[in-house]
């Protein structure tokens, strides 16, 4: 699967960044090595153009963890997961259909993070609004923050618990599983294990989809702050 | 009460989206409660829970969008279901039109009330009002970065001494480029943040050596653009060593360098001084000084932008001791240049002979003036520095010339050359018909700000001239910007220029097939 994006999205593992396209009016597309062909035009690529989304590992700064949970305390959307970090959060979820989602992913989040993995990922997984359920990108947002702590034992776990089919959330649960990153979470975690700026690097991935990206970083943080879950 | 479902097959929307239709839908006369969401086996199962299930739900699949409503009647069902389609077109035209960059505040009061967190104004209008703005912005808290040009020499003196007073900066006026927390501001490219600061008095110098050392792996911490009169005598440097002051404290900078055409004595003077009182490495590019001036400071002294943005990049990666491979990372660009140069030189016919710079970028049109110096004679400009000669008439070029489109003698009334390209192209097609013209040397600046369209606008023109001429061009940017670096080299190779990695490597190709035609 390859995504046709424009550098507002930016790179990732199967994002081809394009600007000057309407990504939407992109009929055919074939993928060749060192050039793709868009509508029958063709435009190369050279191999500096190819991104690498793995993450190799460094130590952590806690201080940016909290530096990250402040910010996304601060700035994540009403709708997201954010009500994890911040219970206050729960007023937003009134409505029948929200309170019980909202109740489920509390529970599935604890049971997660305490001792009973594969109930917990199964309660989360598909819950939620949107194309990629709010469930998936947080189990996606716990599997990257597995590969940053260098602790991939439990990936698999979550990915089999998790994984349901064929869907476009199938895709993304599968990178994440895989250890390849989105460059913005990329440079988030990059920011975490030393002086830099995660502010604006968390901004980079809170505007990775309308609520996406705030439930993946949701879903980081706290498998960073929990140092890893056991299994 | 009644609960009514329907399913849309395929079709695919946000969680915001999502949610505010369900919001509404909940709003209509007689709906109890409604949901819109995905049709997972999860959603599902919450359905069931929150009491909007209905039977027809059970064959939806991971793709298909479920819509449930909870009304008091059929009717208010009904509508409800209805109402769907029109509710989710209208919440992304809403959406779309709600787009902050549609939010324009009219004043710099205005604008404080939209985003009361902000710390830096940029200031971009005619300069007749531009420093009465300034002095609001700065009398607001603000850092300035101030674009306008036209600001009287009294007006930036007396606004950098009174933003040094209440320590901040204030960057210009006809300061063109600045990077702030990883934020691009004016004419500037998508760069990696990291930890390099930079101070510039020169716009394009400043867009090259980020680009440069972007492009080789390192980072910006930030770039602090001063406009190119601080450094002169009158205004003494105060926003270049305010600058320095930010980076020397800021515990993102680990490596400074330093951009400028050759500071007045006593700057300079005070720059030294200054950094004396620093412990990170320093880097500087003085534009045509004397490196003499620096030496024994313990400052990597840099002839060019390119050598410059090296060094930052080695001492950033390696500490001091990759600067020793510094020198041979320029000798292999060399060797490249040298037989790039016997290649272009065999293919241009008898009698040609000069060199015909055209600049966009004024540091670029300096760099090259100072690279050619002693090299190609007479060099003439209608901006001459480093022993370059003026040009009586900058419309008519005489034996080598290279000529700055930025000036304002060509920007009166139309935009700046790296906007639009139409002057420089005519002027292209122009010179490469002239039979004594041998290399055309050319900029093309990328990045937000610059033409969107570069390679499209000049590859028909270039196609042309490199029928007559050797064509020889950088281009200033990375892969990330807007435009794409790497497919507007290819673009403008295909048409039949040489593309080098950098300015200073363009000059010094563009000398070296001068000097070929000139061997005996």
């Amino acid at each position: 699967m390859a995504f046709v994006v424009g550098s507002d999205v930016g790179r990732g593992p199967c994002n081809i960044v394009l600007d000057g396209f309407d990504s939407e009016k992109v009929g055919a597309l074939t993928v060749r090595p060192g050039c793709i062909f868009l509508d029958g035009l063709r435009l190369g690529y050279g191999k500096e153009a190819v991104y690498e989304g793995r993450w190799r590992g460094r130590k952590l700064m806690p201080e940016n963890i909290l530096a990250m949970r402040a910010e996304l305390c601060a700035k994540a959307p009403v709708h997201s997961l954010a009500f994890l970090l911040e219970r206050e959060r729960l007023a937003y979820f009134r409505r029948p259909f929200d309170k019980v989602f909202a109740e489920r992913m509390v529970v599935g989040a604890a049971k997660i993070f305490g001792g009973e993995l594969r109930e917990g990922v199964r309660i989360v997984r598909g819950c939620g609004y949107g194309l990629t359920p709010s469930g998936d990108d947080f189990l996606a947002g716990v599997m990257y923050g597995l590969h940053v702590l260098g602790d991939t034992g439990p990936v698999d776990v979550v990915y089999k618990c998790a994984c349901r089919g064929e869907g476009l959330s199938s895709v993304f649960l599968k990178l994440a599983h895989d250890g390849l990153f989105p460059e913005k979470l990329k440079a988030l975690a990059g920011t975490l294990s030393r002086k830099g700026d995660v502010r604006s690097a968390l901004s980079g991935v809170l505007a990775m989809g309308a609520s996406s990206g705030a439930d993946l970083a949701v879903g980081t943080l706290m498998t960073l702050e929990n140092e890893g879950i056991r299994c | 009460m009644l609960r009514k479902g329907a399913i849309r097959k395929g079709e695919y929307f946000d969680s915001v989206t999502l949610m505010t239709v369900g919001r509404e839908l909940s709003g209509m006369r007689g709906v109890l409660d409604a949901a819109v969401v995905m049709g997972t086996r999860e959603n599902r199962a919450i359905l069931e829970n929150a009491g909007l299930m209905v039977p027809e739900f059970s064959s939806a699949g991971e793709a298909d969008l479920m819509v449930a409503v909870k009304a008091v009647d059929e009717k208010a069902a009904s509508s409800a279901v209805a109402a769907v389609d029109a509710l989710l077109d209208a919440v992304k035209k809403r959406k779309s039109a709600a787009s902050p960059s549609e939010a324009r505040p009219r004043s710099l009061d205005a604008a404080l009330k939209v985003l009361p967190g902000a710390d830096l104004a940029l200031i971009s209008v005619a300069g007749r009002f531009a420093g009465q703005e300034a002095r609001k912005a700065l009398e607001s808290g603000l850092h300035v970065m101030l674009f306008s040009d036209n600001v009287p020499l009294e007006t930036e003196i007396e606004l950098k001494r009174y933003a040094r007073e209440r320590g901040l900066l204030l960057m210009g006026p006809d300061c063109g480029t600045a990077i702030i927390n990883g934020a691009p501001l004016g004419f500037a490219n998508v760069v990696r943040r990291g930890d390099i600061g930079i101070v510039a008095a020169a716009g394009t110098g400043l867009q090259e050596v980020s680009s440069i050392l972007s492009c080789e792996g390192a980072g910006v911490s930030q770039a602090i653009g001063t406009g190119g009169r601080d450094v002169k005598e009158n205004v003494g440097g105060i926003m270049f060593l305010e600058g320095i002051k930010a980076l020397a404290q800021d515990e993102g900078t680990k490596v400074l360098l330093l951009v400028s055409k050759p500071p007045a004595k006593s700057v300079l003077k005070a720059v030294l001084a200054k950094l004396k009182t620093i412990k990170k490495p320093v880097v500087a590019v003085f534009l045509g000084a004397e490196p003499e001036l620096l030496k024994g400071t313990g400052i990597v002294a840099a002839q060019t932008l390119e050598e410059g943005a090296l060094a930052a990049v080695l001492l950033s990666k390696e500490g001091k001791k990759g600067l020793a491979s510094l020198k041979k990372v320029l000798a292999g660009r060399r060797k490249q240049e040298l037989s790039a140069a016997k290649k272009a030189g065999s293919r241009l016919k008898k009698g040609r002979r000069y060199l015909r710079g055209l600049f966009s970028g004024g540091t670029f049109c300096a760099e090259a003036q100072v690279l050619f110096k002693g090299r190609l004679t007479p060099l003439y400009s209608n901006a001459p520095t480093a022993g370059g000669m003026a040009l009586e008439d900058s419309l008519t070029s005489r034996e080598h010339t290279v000529v700055d489109l930025g000036e304002d003698e060509f920007t009166v009334g139309r935009p700046h050359p790296m906007i639009d390209y139409s002057l420089r192209n005519r002027r292209i097609l122009e010179e490469s018909k002239d039979p004594a013209a041998a290399v055309l040397l050319l900029d093309v600046v990328l990045g937000y700000g610059s033409n969107m369209r570069p390679a499209q606008e000049l590859v028909p023109v270039l196609r042309e001239a490199a029928k007559r001429v050797a064509v020889v061009c950088s281009v200033t940017g990375t892969p990330q910007d807007p435009q794409g670096k790497l497919a507007v080299e290819a673009a403008l190779r295909k048409a039949g220029a040489v593309v080098m990695p950098t300015n200073a490597s363009a000059c010094r190709l563009a000398a070296d097939i001068v000097e070929t035609l000139e061997a005996p």
